[in-house]
């Protein structure tokens, strides 16, 4: 995953990193030392003096039911957006691929949403989703009770499943399809007349060409499971019914920011905030040292 | 000496129009949003409009949690407005705060010309301090009602409408059975009526120390009252299939003015936008004062709303102009617009006398109205039914909503889920205490 | 491609139809509801036929939301968001892949970071910041006890102070940090043949000369792509815009359109909300739509 070939400088690297640098520590790291501060006090939202209470906000934190709920909540509607908006998107992308009569219009139908921005696609699909006066209304009429995510707690996290999976199956069907689009023709059509069926041919062929894309997507997809997943839950359920659908961005949000509890939902980020190093440095150290980028073509390395 | 370096590329912020000279220029942050947001830019043009001395910039900030939040983060950095809309569940956040100028300070510093005797009791006992001084203006002010189909009563065989929650219950029976209503109720678990109202209309505590009143060592205490049996009753009717429940507000009216529900509950602010709605669908409709248990003397209902609290850290100068506006706001004219306007109650005595003088509640348009104030002024107010003042509201609202709906679904019983919800909420409440240690409310 | 049986292309076409219908839906039901006139909201079921208030809802929304100016702030900061994105995003990539040198790692780790925590979680801290993007250098001045010895030395106290509230450098400025473009960068960057690096440093082209001739050429689609990507964010940011303007001289469309939204007390004219909502999404999906072409091939290297 490395350059052979690198260009020597002292100061320029440092010169070219500086603007990004200064910006993330100015904008994200200093406010973030300021929640880790308040993270060990009890801060008074006005402001004005602040008790320093030691570790109490994160023993609250962790001995409070609602926490680990939400924490379930998260690990569930991450994977589950992600591996539902993956599979779906590969899946259009694949079929796309094959260059049908009419491909434009589809390609276009299934980009747009892309577009939408997460609360304004919430809104509309609450319409759809109301059990009674939206279009899913429908469903209750002929099985009444049959969906009901106003208070079905399972029904209202597939709900905001769903509308996370349309808002990114776009971009993943956009990555997929371009990822695909690359691949050499002639490639393929040796494979084929070695003999090598549709399926054999993906996964010894296609697969290990688009991992570079597989592996990007995973990344970003968790990300957008975080952040695209708060202007859906937002919207739709504020975390209801219950805590059914309350993940931890959403929770850190609702504390701080209605709650006023600046130092819990401080507290609730640190946490947090680890828990996403930790995760990326796996996803890192599992995923990418398997896949293979086209500079490596050459084989002279590793 | 003090040397400011600016930094050159300040974007400089436009400010409005460029004011006379003599001008002083104040502004006010409010959360009320569609319509009613309308009607307070009105009132700020009749004040500009008025006189010439100060000139009043308002603007909606975004909706009242999104405001309270804004202004605390303005107020860190030296951002914020002279004046401040918050909702009433803020009141103990406010008080607290440090960031404000209690309003009868105000007035007393600056020999304002208010007359606190003008304001009804009931409706500044929810912003006012232990001895009973104001610490912000009323401003928009509510109560909760219910709101009943007249046609759909008459066909159930009703001629008035039920003072007991007993008689609720049997109507509800009789608007499916003889109405043949699939949905005699839109209806969803709204803590202010369910909790706060029936709290207060019965006399019962939501927290000890008077709802919080008296200190912030408060406990909440709704786990032993009969508001445990009153949403047990409520769960009853979902469980009956009485109801139809929807937790989106909007859901909940549409059903109502579309005539697929025969009552649902609602803010008497609703009034007018309910009004609009029935119209076009030819629903008649009207509202009835909220019921209360058999075999007990109901007193008064709570305010709901909020007021207008006055932020430190600006000149004599502005406070006086920021005192003009409070004066404007009162007189019995803009009182009687805005209510008019809005669907709000008056917050003067004088304004709803001259509103009642004038034949104002006997209009049919106006039908019933005044309900809502007579609900207020039902009974002496006990220490009880001023209101709640509890820190982290907010959430412990949330927290009890949260935990009713899985009662709701059948996870736990009523009881269960209020006593998690009081451990919960005392966690919090906790919380809020040690945030303030050392210092009491006033 | 190879196979192509008649059955295969008949559940190709089903699938994508599929796909299209699902996509497209929430799009027509919005712009159906658009086109109601007020009196018939409240129908159940609702309608899935037009009616003819299209341009009516949208004038009113157009009018009442005060759209003009707002649309203006709009593309004004979804631009400068743009524009800084791509900016430090390519400059960034390209010193990560393309030099070793102390703190290389640790620097990819701290921009990486950042993706995943959205400022929803930090704000009122953030909101501090712009309030004084100088207040960190003070604050250092301040600890290192160079104030204090500026303050003996010259008598001048210093006090440093940049209030970016309700302007457009608070709107843009905080945001243009960029996790996912720098990671985009870098992941084109690496795909980037070796010779081509290798040619320019025989050539005796120096590192900059290298990234403006051969890779941001290169870039040009990945470019476009990102662009995309961002104009397409930075117009939809919501929160942010909501805390940092104050009044309506610097409010965004996004912010617009929800203060258009009917409140729990008013009236609920959905119609012209979603009418709004139209306006709203138009340009930033017009901007998919048509740079789609872009989109689909920058996102990946594309070189058949």
């Amino acid at each position: 995953m490395l350059k052979r070939v690198l260009f020597e400088s002292r100061w320029l690297p440092y010169a070219l990193l500086a603007p990004q640098i200064l910006i993330v520590f100015v904008f994200f790291y200093w406010p973030t030392g300021q929640a880790l501060f308040w993270s060990f006090t009890l801060e008074p939202p006005f402001g004005g003096a602040a008790t320093w209470v030691g570790l109490r906000n994160f023993g609250d934190i962790l001995a409070s039911g609602e926490y680990w709920q939400a924490a379930v909540n998260t690990a569930v509607f991450a994977l589950a957006t992600t591996v539902v908006s993956l599979v779906l998107g590969l899946l259009f992308a694949i079929f796309a691929d094959r260059g049908l009569r009419g491909l434009a219009i589809y390609k276009t139908g299934i980009i747009w949403p892309y577009a939408v921005a997460a609360p304004a696609a919430a809104v509309v699909w609450q319409y759809i989703f109301q059990p009674s006066v939206g279009y899913f209304g429908i469903l209750n009429l002929v099985w009444p009770g049959i969906w009901n995510p106003l208070l079905n707690g399972t029904h209202a996290m597939i709900m905001v499943i769903a509308v996370s999976c349309w808002l990114s199956v776009t971009f993943n069907f956009v990555f997929f399809l371009a990822g695909l689009q690359a691949i050499p023709n002639s490639l393929v059509e040796a494979a084929a007349l070695d003999g090598a069926g549709p399926v054999r041919r993906w996964f010894d062929l296609v697969f290990p060409l688009i991992s570079p894309t597989f592996f990007l997507l995973i990344v970003l997809n968790v990300a957008i499971s975080f952040t695209e997943g708060f202007g859906v839950i937002h919207v739709m359920t504020q975390g209801g019914p219950g805590n059914a659908t309350e993940i931890l961005v959403y929770k850190i949000y609702r504390d701080g920011f209605v709650g006023l509890d600046f130092s819990s939902s401080s507290a609730q980020s640190v946490i947090l905030m680890g828990l996403v190093v930790v995760l990326t440095l796996t996803q890192f150290l599992l995923i990418e040292r398997k896949i293979h980028y086209a500079g490596d073509d050459k084989g002279t390395r590793r | 000496m003090k040397t400011v370096f600016q930094a050159a590329i300040l974007g400089a912020a436009v400010l409005p129009a460029a004011p006379a000279a003599a001008q002083t220029e104040i502004s006010m942050w409010f959360g009320l949003g569609g319509r009613l947001q309308d009607e307070v830019l009105a009132q700020c043009d009749r004040f500009n409009a008025a006189q010439s001395e100060v000139r009043i910039t308002c603007s909606r900030e975004g909706t009242y949690d999104e405001i309270l939040q804004k202004a605390i983060a303005a107020y860190r950095t030296g951002n914020h407005p002279q004046i401040l809309q918050v909702v009433d569940r803020g009141t103990g956040t406010m008080m607290l705060s440090d960031a404000v100028v209690p309003a009868h300070e105000l007035v007393a510093t600056y020999g304002l010309n208010v007359d606190w005797n003008d304001y009804f009791r009931v409706i500044g006992n929810y912003y006012a301090d232990s001895e009973g001084n104001y610490w912000a203006f009323p401003f928009n002010s509510s109560t909760a009602m219910v709101y009943y189909n007249t046609d759909a009563l008459a066909a159930a065989g009703y001629t008035s409408f039920p003072r007991t929650w007993e008689e609720f219950d049997q109507l509800l029976v009789d608007l499916r059975d003889k109405a043949g209503f699939s949905c005699p109720l839109a209806w969803s678990i709204d803590l202010w009526s369910d909790m706060e109202q029936f709290s207060a209309i019965h006399n019962i505590p939501v927290a000890t120390q008077n709802n919080g009143y008296a200190g912030l060592d408060a406990e909440l205490v709704i786990n032993q009252t009969p508001f445990v049996a009153h949403m047990e009753r409520q769960l009853g009717w979902y469980r009956d299939g009485l109801v139809k429940y929807d937790p989106a507000f909007d859901a909940r009216r549409s059903m109502f003015v579309n005539g697929e529900c025969a009552m649902f509950f609602d803010s008497i602010a609703g009034y007018t936008s309910a009004q609009d709605l029935a119209a076009e669908t030819g629903v008649k409709w009207t509202v009835a004062e909220l019921p209360h248990n058999a075999g007990v003397t109901p007193i008064n209902n709570l305010v709901g709303g909020a007021a207008l609290w006055t932020m430190k850290g600006f000149t004599e100068e502005e406070y006086r102009a920021v005192g003009a506006f409070y004066a404007f706001l009162a007189e019995p004219e803009q009182q009687k617009l805005w209510s008019d306007g809005t669907g709000y109650f008056p917050v003067t005595v004088q304004a709803y006398e001259d509103l009642v003088a004038e034949g104002y509640y006997q209009r049919p348009e106006n039908l019933n109205r005044d309900l809502a104030v007579k609900s207020l002024l039902r009974g002496e107010p006990t220490d009880l039914s001023k209101g709640i003042r509890l820190g982290n509201y907010v959430e412990i609202r949330n927290i009890i909503t949260e935990e009713l709906q899985k009662a709701l679904t059948g996870d736990v019983t009523v009881q269960a889920a209020l006593d998690t919800a009081v451990e919960r909420s005392n966690i919090l409440l906790r919380r809020f205490e040690d945030t303030y240690a050392g210092r009491t409310l006033p | 491609m190879i196979e192509n049986t008649r059955v295969l292309n008949i559940v190709t076409h089903a699938i994508l139809i599929a796909a299209l219908l699902v996509m497209c839906f929430p799009l027509y039901v919005l712009a159906v509801t658009a086109t109601l006139p007020y009196e018939r909201l409240g129908e159940v079921p609702k309608p899935l036929v037009p009616d003819t208030h299209l341009t009516a809802n949208i004038r009113e929304a157009w009018v009442r939301g005060n759209f003009g100016i707002y649309f203006l702030n709009s593309l004004v900061t979804a631009t400068l968001i743009t524009l800084g994105k791509i900016a430090l995003a390519t400059i960034t990539a390209f010193a990560l892949v393309y030099f070793r040198f102390p703190g290389r790692t640790l620097a990819f780790w701290a921009i990486f970071i950042t993706l995943m925590l959205p400022l929803e979680v930090r704000i009122v801290p953030t909101y501090e910041v712009v309030a004084n993007a100088l207040l960190p250098a003070q604050q250092i001045l301040e600890w290192t006890g160079m104030t204090w010895l500026i303050g003996a030395l010259s008598g001048v106290e210093v006090a440093l102070q940049w209030n970016m509230i309700n302007s457009y450098w608070g709107l843009t400025l905080p945001l243009i940090a960029t996790a996912t473009g720098t990671f985009l960068f870098r992941q084109f960057y690496l795909t980037v043949p070796d010779e081509l690096a290798e040619a320019a440093k025989l050539d005796g082209a120096g590192p900059m000369r290298f990234f403006l001739d051969v890779l941001l050429p290169l870039s040009r689609t990945n470019i476009a792509a990102l662009a995309v990507i961002m104009f397409v964010a930075g117009w939809n940011q919501y929160l942010w815009p909501l805390l940092v303007t104050t009044g309506p001289d610097y409010r965004t469309l996004t912010l617009g359109l929800t203060f258009l939204a009917p409140d729990a007390d008013a009236v609920g004219d959905w119609n012209v909300t979603l009418a709004g909502a139209l306006i709203v999404m138009l340009p930033p999906v017009l901007v998919v739509v048509l740079a789609q072409r872009w989109f689909v091939k920058g996102l990946v290297n594309a070189e058949k």
